[in-house]
């Protein structure tokens, strides 16, 4: 129940739920349009409009007719509750809300919520005192905040209206009013829980302004009392500004306020913290301000302020970036000069290991001729021919036992030539016929057929005796090495059952590789074998892809067929074979099947092939396995590889006459004990394996009339390398 | 047929790609194909829904490394693998880092156009939600600390009269911040509010 009278002398009254009247000489009014919902308040503008407020609105009067005001401006403060209405001095309407209070001057609305820094509260005692202060209170305390506020953030002067709060004054909210008075001595007076608030006119305000304070600045935690001179390097550091505004009144609601200009862009609220923390700042200069208002709203003076820069670090400097380029191109050039003179010194090293080599292998030479001398005098059958006829004119006795064939018969007309075999016939008798007639002494192997119809393998020394300048007779020795000859062919058929089961066990080694290599295509041609079906299916096919479908599935059928060829060719049981051959293709073609098992090891194999590499003679498929098997066995060594050391290098160069190919790994290494017995059969340091594998490739590499041999690589792992000499007619 | 989206390629057989460019190509996608991981990583992605082939063996960084270091930049791409022999636990960790299938080569053609489109379907629809829960989030943002209190009370299924009795408040001024509520976030059903707040996580 609320009653108002108004200058006229209308008395206005509300009972409950939405119905208000008025009475005017002595009649009853009743007011229309108002919707349900409490009536709180009635109040008469100046201009003589009545105003009411109700739980669903704020309504004005004309004829007997509520219209609800629709302002924008109201629409801000979310709440349609008009709990309280008071006139200041200054013909300022003030209306309290649930969410805040509302100002109502020069026929415009202003509202103060949240945002404005006015708390979101049910208010519903509203008054301004003679000292132009509102004050507005309800369930949550009583604030109070000098108008002089509210006209400063209307022209958009500060962001936040200061109130002071009185926390331990809360109002029960009561839908009957009016609950506030101003005092004809001033003094105002509140509608209270029980009793009523009086506030006398004379009440002490502050008029002493806060003076702001910027007390510390820590950097990283450290003080830096001289707040004056502050400048650091950018980059991850925490600048920590401590401040904080003086006023003895009343500390505590002292309001303070700061910001760093280059950084926020508006002012902020410090609340109850009296410190600013920045990380990250960028280089530049900075203006750190504080001001502050005391408890009842007197502003600072003037505001605090700190200025501090902060410097670039030194890799964000332009001269440290023109350092940089620069030492890079030095850099560089430096380690070209240093690298090329390694280089050179490599080369002299290497020069020199060739010459030793080449002694050594002379000396070997003639301590062989002594060791053949030696043996010859033994089991040798003496022989004397003619020069011309080739017919023997005298044999030795062991020629009979040898043969089976008496001496009678040796020494027929062309006895030798009629038993040579005839498979060694031709060029035996050639080279006999060639040697005799530039009378020089040789030796050559060839074998001849004997009485009882077997080859006997015969090792020929003899000694062309010259008359005149003219080749008259032939003297010589004749040794049986049928012994020797057939454990050298055992030993090669051997070597190449061994070197087959080899090859297999590496293809066990190569099984996931090749089926990754064989599938690749086979994807892709069954791929564009249903894209072209997929395609000629459309009334108006694109004829141009259906062609290159086709086109890269012959293509791709090819890769596959030759893939298998490849592998097939690697166990294929076939005599050794021997034809001109480049030792970088040889290479290639051995490691394109290792290489996808070598990856999936996470190992990385490069490859530093010399261009235009001088051709070799020999056996591709032997040749490939050697450096299949050098290659499994560096990935081996390096199963357990450090980071930064997963690389194997498969090098090729060509040295005076030679052909060489290395493989490097970072790997386990070698001990300088193995080193030695590395190729000797049988000797294995891993646990499956058979010891085979180094031992076939030394007999491979020597029946190439080359050889090979194992070193440290530096810094870690082992080195494998072989040599071949390079083909007869390119040497020439 | 013309697709929305972005089929990208990865594998160092330059047949397949070949093969898996034109499947995709005369199937009306758009096709970016690359022969290495580290090609693919150079590559400035648009921003369109897509689906990543990818090779497992590689020279260079393998399929499922690329897949860890998409990961780590956040790329939610989604990856299907092909691989000529994988193995279950291959599949098992490239399942379990995200993948979207673990293929076998030779996959069917008609499998692969199927898996990428779903693929890149979904890829498009979490894309669209993600956007949207973003929205939604910036949205909240604007909400005062009252209107926020009242959205909370709101999408625990809370009547007006209820909120209004919690907050002290009355029921009118309960409806007011549940308008401006839905008026900021732009939706117009509270099933909606409360399917984006599950969503949103908030």
């Amino acid at each position: 129940m609320n009653c108002y009278l108004d200058r006229s002398g209308s008395l206005w009254f509300s009972v409950g739920n939405g119905d208000a009247f008025r009475i005017q000489d002595g009649k009853l009014h009743a007011v229309r349009g108002l919707e349900q919902g409490n009536v709180n308040w009635f109040l008469e503008l100046e201009s003589g409009e009545i105003w009411i407020g109700t739980e669903n609105g704020l309504f004005t009067v004309k004829n007997d007719r509520a219209e609800q005001i629709n302002d924008p401006a109201l629409a801000t403060i979310t709440s349609s509750h008009y709990t309280a209405a008071h006139v200041g001095a200054d013909g300022s309407i003030w209306l309290g809300t649930e969410t805040g209070v509302v100002r109502y001057k020069s026929g415009s609305f202003m509202a103060f919520g949240s945002n404005e820094g006015i708390s979101e509260e049910f208010t519903d005692r509203l008054v301004v005192d003679s000292r132009q202060h509102l004050w507005f209170g309800g369930r949550n305390g009583l604030s109070m905040a000098p108008i002089s506020q509210f006209d400063h953030h209307s022209k958009d002067q500060v962001n936040q209206v200061a109130c002071r709060q009185f926390e331990s004054f809360q109002f029960t909210p009561s839908p009957f009013g009016p609950k506030t008075l101003l005092a004809s001595d001033g003094g105002i007076w509140i509608a209270a829980n029980s009793g009523v608030l009086k506030i006398p006119s004379n009440r002490h305000i502050n008029s002493v302004p806060p003076r702001p304070q910027i007390e510390d600045v820590k950097l990283d935690g450290k003080s830096n009392k001289d707040v004056s001179n502050v400048e650091f390097a950018s980059g991850r550091h925490r600048l920590s500004i401590q401040f904080g505004a003086v006023s003895f009144s009343s500390p505590k609601n002292v309001r303070v306020r700061y910001k760093l200009e280059g950084y926020d862009s508006d002012w902020i609220d410090a609340q109850q913290l009296r410190s600013a923390d920045y990380t990250d700042l960028q280089p530049g200069d900075y203006q750190f301000k504080v001001t502050a208002t005391n408890e009842d709203g007197v502003a600072a003076e003037a505001e605090r302020v700190m200025t501090f820069t902060v410097h670039p670090r030194w890799f964000e400097t332009v001269w440290f970036k023109l350092v940089t380029v620069l030492s890079v191109i030095g850099f560089s050039t430096l380690s070209t000069l240093v690298y090329s003179r390694s280089l050179r010194r490599r080369n002299e090293v290497l020069q020199r290991e060739i010459n030793d080599r080449r002694l050594a292998e002379t000396r070997l030479t003639s301590s062989e001729k002594r060791f053949r001398d030696l043996a010859e005098s033994t089991h040798a059958i003496p022989w004397e021919a003619d020069a011309q006829t080739q017919q023997f004119t005298f044999v030795g006795n062991q020629a009979v036992e040898l043969m089976g064939y008496p001496v009678e018969e040796w020494l027929t007309e062309d006895f030798w030539i009629e038993h040579v075999h005839p498979e060694d016939r031709e060029d035996a008798v050639e080279y006999r016929l060639n040697t005799t007639q530039r009378g020089q002494n040789h030796q050559f192997e060839y074998r001849m057929i004997a009485a009882d119809g077997s080859a006997v393998w015969l090792h020929d020394v003899f000694h062309v005796v010259m008359t005149d300048g003219v080749a008259n007779r032939l003297r010589g020795f004749l040794v049986d090495v049928t012994d020797r000859r057939s454990a050298e062919e055992k030993a090669k058929d051997y070597l190449q059952q061994l070197s087959r089961l080899n090859r297999t066990a590496s293809l066990g080694e190569m099984a996931t590789s090749i089926a990754h290599e064989v599938n690749q295509p086979l994807f892709a041609i069954v791929g564009n074998a249903q894209i072209a079906q997929r395609l000629l299916k459309q009334d108006q096919p694109d004829m141009k892809e259906v062609r290159e479908a086709l086109g890269e599935i012959v293509g791709d059928g090819n890769r596959a067929a030759s893939i298998i060829d490849n592998v097939r060719s690697l166990t294929r049981k076939e005599q050794r074979a021997t034809e001109s051959l480049d030792l970088n293709q040889v290479a290639l073609d051995a490691i394109k099947f290792i290489m996808p098992e070598i990856r999936k090891r996470g190992l990385n194999l490069r490859t530093e092939l010399e261009d235009a590499l001088p051709a070799i003679n020999g056996n591709s498929i032997e040749l490939q396995q050697v450096i299949l098997n050098l290659v499994i066995n560096g990935a081996q060594a390096m199963r357990h590889a450090e980071k930064g050391y997963n690389e194997l290098l498969l090098q090729t160069t060509a040295q005076n006459g030679f052909v060489e190919l290395t493989v490097k790994d970072h790997g386990v290494g070698i001990e300088q004990d193995h080193l030695d017995r590395l190729f000797e059969p049988f000797f294995t340091t891993k646990p499956q394996g058979t010891g085979m594998g180094l031992a076939i490739n030394r007999t491979i590499i020597e029946a190439h009339r080359g050889s090979i041999w194992a070193a440290a690589n530096n810094p870690c792992g082992a080195e494998f390398r072989f040599r071949l000499p390079v083909a007869e007619s390119i040497k020439s | 047929m013309t697709s929305n989206g972005i089929v990208y390629i990865v594998d160092d057989d330059a047949s397949v790609r070949s093969m898996v460019t034109r499947l995709f190509r005369t199937s009306g996608w758009q096709v970016e194909s690359f022969a290495s991981a580290a090609e693919f990583l150079d590559f400035r992605r648009p921003n369109a829904p897509g689906c990543l082939l990818l090779d497992v063996e590689m020279p260079g960084l393998n399929g499922m490394e690329l897949q860890q270091r998409l990961s780590e930049r956040h790329a939610e791409l989604p990856i299907i693998f092909m691989t000529g022999h994988g193995d279950i636990p291959m599949s098992v960790q490239a399942i379990k880092a995200g993948a979207v299938d673990f293929l076998p080569k030779p996959v069917s053609d008609q499998l692969l156009l199927e898996k990428v489109e779903l693929a890149i379907q979904t890829h498009a629809k979490q894309e669209r939600e993600s956007n949207e829960v973003k929205l939604f989030r910036e949205r909240c943002e604007m909400l005062s600390n009252r209107e926020r209190e009242v959205m909370d009370l709101v999408i625990t299924g809370m009547l007006n009269k209820q909120i209004a009795s919690r907050l002290g408040i009355t029921q009118a001024t309960v409806k007011a911040h549940r308008g401006k509520v839905m008026n900021k976030l732009g939706i117009t059903a509270v099933a909606d509010l409360v399917r984006l707040c599950e969503r949103a996580k908030l």
